[in-house]
């Protein structure tokens, strides 16, 4: 209670005593964020056609859509599961391609490999293209070029890969020690040779790190591109509900969901065996900390940009792996001295060097170097497999670079003219539909988020059950979500609000649930041992220190649901995306340049503007 | 400081070769023997920051076939610019250089990759690749007398690797050939780079401050390895070193930089600690 301003010697002073607490600018802040995410929230739900009423009613609209759909039915599931193995396959065929892709782009984007100046430009410039364009728009772009199939999928999920591998690949190049480089140039390598030898085997544990993370995004966009025609489970989902038939809409959502947490799990268990078998000082974090840098800096929505889990999963600190051994303290005086001394007499390598013709000539076999050349092996198998069973041969390749350059042409110069106004109000749909999501989102993860915190959670049980809603929710890509959301509440920007809204569980939540878990416990001990009750703790110690870190969340799921946003229209949920998917459907192409263009410019924008007001905050 | 002990004295493989006709005692013997230096720099200016930081401000050097020269002087005196513009990584700003005859800031990729590969460097931070064996760290060393990029042992032939495991053996890690290199202490990663330098069959080597991470023990053994072998192969030899004793009864001439300048040139036979230890003091009286 005591003021900045005054001791507390209240008695002596005429003024009463302070009985509430002084303005400060902090405090100000908040004040006004509080009024301003209201009043936010009152003009969006009257923006999107949210009210009350309506969300009340579509519960019932939801409840009515379970019913139809349960209990799911089986009888075509030999044919889902063939979509699910091509959409496997989709995937591997993607991220391989990416990766082979990004290679020589990161090389040369790299500050430290690029040849020159105009080869950096050209370079960054296809990455910034590649990544700015979302995944669906190109699968729209490519279904329109070279039919409806798994092969276009995989061409739009592999050219948006490029983006984000080959930024991070390069990050990785420039972020690997200089050292040996530099010794390499000095004894007379040439580029490739300093770059194969070097430099690779530096950023090799890195890049395969950050293409599981890539596998993990491609599995959550591969069951959405099937929707627009690109092949797999999703375009059988599309094919079920389009018939209106729903309890085989249910199995197939599940059995994604399956393909998902699978694919998830192996992942994760992969990069944490690259990781425990490294002997580095690097931090495993580290990579965490770039993926999550290079989302924040994100271009707008690819179908999967509100995706959080992968690289979220504990990765415990590097420990020294099978490859190390005891290290031997230079023994004085023994092997140099001798080195020395037979110097002078012989004038020839010295009788104590190893015998020349008696050393191992290649490195011992060890389990690590077994498991790691295997997993190479398989790794390179299945992608040639893939490549296969989705078409990616060299000829499909070229035919559909000639229709991509087809495409590509028809998009100059960009058309902003046609239907601007009807752009505009779109955009701006996509940015309430954003806002309404976010704040009614962060109001409905809350409680899951508190009791996902194992240091708040009231019980084991509450706690697992809670964790366990978040992992469920966050294996639905939100495009599914819209997706049955519209069937249920019917097409426009209501449908894609809540497709958000619940999105914010598995996502908002989480990442809330975390910032409460490393909230400093010292507190809420205390309030323990006051004698508060359980929701008294909550109230008056986990949620006043977590207020500024809620908040910070909030900004960065805004920011995160107005790329989100963008494309919920293609499949009827509402916003820019529905204009999007028409000028694709009618090739005007000229205008699909401009929409793209004028989105990352919004998107851009509005990152710039979180990323300011987070500052202000914490 | 002049401590010489008599093993040390035995090893100077140098002073029984006959171009320095028998008489180590004599100041200068290398110099007086008339063969066209390895190295001369002449004028050498190099100014970092557009000009702000002069590194090198007009130096005069030569260095002849099979000189053991150790450069010393303060911290930001220029060593390690003289040393890394002598084979290329620094481009002078003015000033000749000739090594071998050839000016290594006047040479294309292709000529300065060959220039390149016939001088070794050993660096003061190893720079060894950290998550490779040590073997394929010294193979790596061949890469200028090699065509196109190599990933792993297995990649260069049985016979190199021998000659690199020979290497390893001269400084004593040949048990330690197939270990991950960041996994060895300081002083045998160093031992490594050695030998990746030695396995490189340079005739001229730059060292930048060898020892100067290592610790006092470690620094005492590297240096040994490093001149034993460049005296047995008869190397020509520039080497940057802070402790000056540590090059005694190897070194022939000892050369003091101060400010980017060169501030003391003579035989080792002829040093004195006043003259040491002026270079890094006061601003200078010598020459
Ligand atoms: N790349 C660079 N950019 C700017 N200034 C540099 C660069 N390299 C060296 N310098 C400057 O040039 C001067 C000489 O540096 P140099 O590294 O050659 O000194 P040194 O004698 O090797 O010192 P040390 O004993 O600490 O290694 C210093 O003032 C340094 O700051
Ligand atoms: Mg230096």
């Amino acid at each position: 209670m005591a003021t900045p301003s005054g001791p507390l010697t209240t008695g002596t002073s005429a003024t009463p005593p302070r009985l509430r607490p002084p303005w400060t600018l902090q405090r100000m802040r908040f004040a006004v964020l509080g009024l301003v995410a209201f009043g936010l929230l009152v003009v969006s739900m009257h923006q999107t056609g949210v009210s009350p009423a309506r969300l009340f009613a579509s519960i019932d609209d939801l409840i009515g859509l379970f019913q139809r759909m349960w209990p799911p039915v089986y009888f075509e599931w030999r044919r889902y599961l063939d979509a699910l193995v091509v959409t496997f396959f989709m995937v591997v065929a993607a991220t391989g391609l990416a990766i082979v892709l990004s290679i020589p782009f990161a090389v040369l984007s790299a500050r430290n490999t690029t040849t020159g100046r105009i080869a950096y430009s050209v370079s960054r410039g296809i990455i910034v293209f590649t990544r700015a364009v979302p995944d669906i728009v190109w699968a729209l772009v490519f279904v329109r070029a070279i039919g409806i199939g798994p092969l276009a999928g995989v061409l739009a999920m592999g050219l948006n890969s490029i983006g984000m591998l080959g930024k991070l690949y390069a990050d990785a190049i420039e972020e690997a020690p200089q050292g040996p480089i530099e010794a390499m140039r000095a004894g007379g390598a040439s580029r490739i040779q300093v770059l194969v030898t070097g430099i690779l085997p530096q950023v090799i544990p890195t890049w395969v790190s950050l293409s599981l993370y890539r596998v993990d995004i491609n599995v959550r966009t591969s069951v959405i591109l099937g929707f627009v025609g690109a092949g797999g489970i999703g375009f059988e989902l599309q094919r079920v509900l389009g018939q209106l038939v729903y309890p085989r809409a249910l199995t197939i959502v599940f059995m994604m969901f399956l393909l998902i947490a699978s694919v998830e799990q192996i992942s994760a268990f992969a990069r944490k065996a690259i990781i425990s078998g490294e002997v580095t000082d690097e931090n495993p974090f580290k990579l965490r900390a770039r993926v999550r840098a290079y989302r924040d800096e994100r271009k707008p929505g690819s179908a999967s940009a509100t995706d959080e889990g992968g690289v979220e999963d504990g990765q415990g600190p590097a420990v020294a792996g099978p490859a190390t051994t005891v290290m031997d303290p230079p023994a004085p005086g023994d092997t140099t001295s001798r080195t020395i001394a037979s110097a002078p007499a012989a004038g020839t390598l010295g009788a104590l060097s190893i015998d020349p013709g008696d050393g191992p000539l290649r490195p011992p076999r060890s389990t690590l170097r077994r498991k790691k050349s295997s997993s190479a092996i398989i790794a390179v198998v299945l992608f040639f497999v893939s490549c296969w069973v989705v078409g990616l041969t060299p000829q499909g390749l070229a035919s559909s670079l000639v229709a991509v350059g087809q495409v590509g042409a028809g998009m100059f110069p960009p058309d902003f003219v046609t239907n601007w106004e009807g752009v505009l109000e779109m955009l701006l749909e996509t940015f309430w539909i954003a806002v309404a999501a976010t704040v009614m989102g962060m109001i409905l993860s809350l409680p899951f988020a508190i009791l996902a915190a194992r240091n708040v959670a009231p019980s084991r049980f509450a706690y697992r059950a809670s964790r366990f809603a978040m992992l469920v929710e966050r294996g639905i890509p939100e495009l599914i979500l819209a997706v049955l959301f519209v069937v249920a509440v019917g097409l426009g920007p209501f449908a894609g609000v809540l497709a958000l809204t619940v999105g914010a569980i598995g996502f908002s939540g989480k990442l809330m649930a975390d910032a409460i878990e490393n909230l400093p416990s010292p507190g809420i001990e205390g309030l323990t041992s006051v004698g508060a009750s359980w929701t008294q703790r909550v109230f008056t110690g986990v949620l006043p220190q977590a207020m500024p870190l809620i908040v910070g969340i909030g900004i960065y799921t805004l920011d995160v649901y107005i790329r989100a946003a963008t494309i919920l229209g293609i499949v009827g949920a509402g916003g820019i995306g529905g204009i999007l998917n028409s000028t694709v459907q009618t090739h005007a192409y000229d205008r699909t340049l401009a929409i793209v263009l004028l989105i990352f410019v919004a998107v851009y924008g509005f990152e710039r503007l979180s990323g300011w007001l987070r500052q202000q905050l914490l | 400081m002049k401590r010489q002990s008599p093993s040390k004295d035995l090893l100077r493989s140098r002073d029984q070769q006959p171009g320095s006709s028998g008489d180590p005692g004599t100041s200068g013997a290398p110099v007086s023997r008339g063969e066209t230096p390895s190295v001369e720099v002449r004028e050498l200016v190099k100014r970092f920051d557009r000009g702000r930081v002069t590194a090198l401000g007009g130096v005069d050097l030569a260095v002849h076939p099979g000189e053991l020269l150790v450069l010393v002087g303060l911290s930001g005196s220029g060593k390690s610019t003289l040393l890394r513009t002598l084979n290329g990584l620094e481009t002078p700003t003015s000033g000749q250089i000739s090594v071998f005859g050839q000016d290594p800031s006047a040479l294309g990729r292709r000529d300065l990759r060959r220039l390149r590969h016939r001088i070794g460097f050993v660096f003061q931070q190893f720079n060894l690749v950290g998550r490779v064996t040590a073997l394929e760290n010294v193979l790596s060393g061949a890469l200028g007398r090699l065509k196109g990029p190599r990933y792993g042992v297995l990649t260069y032939r049985p016979q190199m690797r021998r000659e690199a495991l020979e290497q390893l053996g001269r400084v004593g890690l040949a048990e330690k050939s197939f270990q991950r290199t960041d996994t060895l202490s300081g002083g045998q990663q160093q031992r490594v780079a050695i030998a990746r330098m030695l396995f490189q069959k340079p005739e001229l080597v730059l060292a930048d401050e060898p020892v100067a991470s290592l610790d006092p023990e470690s620094s005492r053994q590297v240096m040994e390895v490093l001149f034993a072998c460049c005296a047995e192969d008869n190397l020509t030899v520039v080497c940057s070193l802070h402790q000056v004793d540590l090059a005694l009864g190897w070194a022939d001439r000892v050369v003091g930089m101060r400010a980017g300048k060169i501030v003391l040139d003579r035989p080792v036979d002829q040093l004195d600690d006043a003259s040491t230890r002026a270079v890094y003091e006061a601003p200078g009286e010598e020459q």
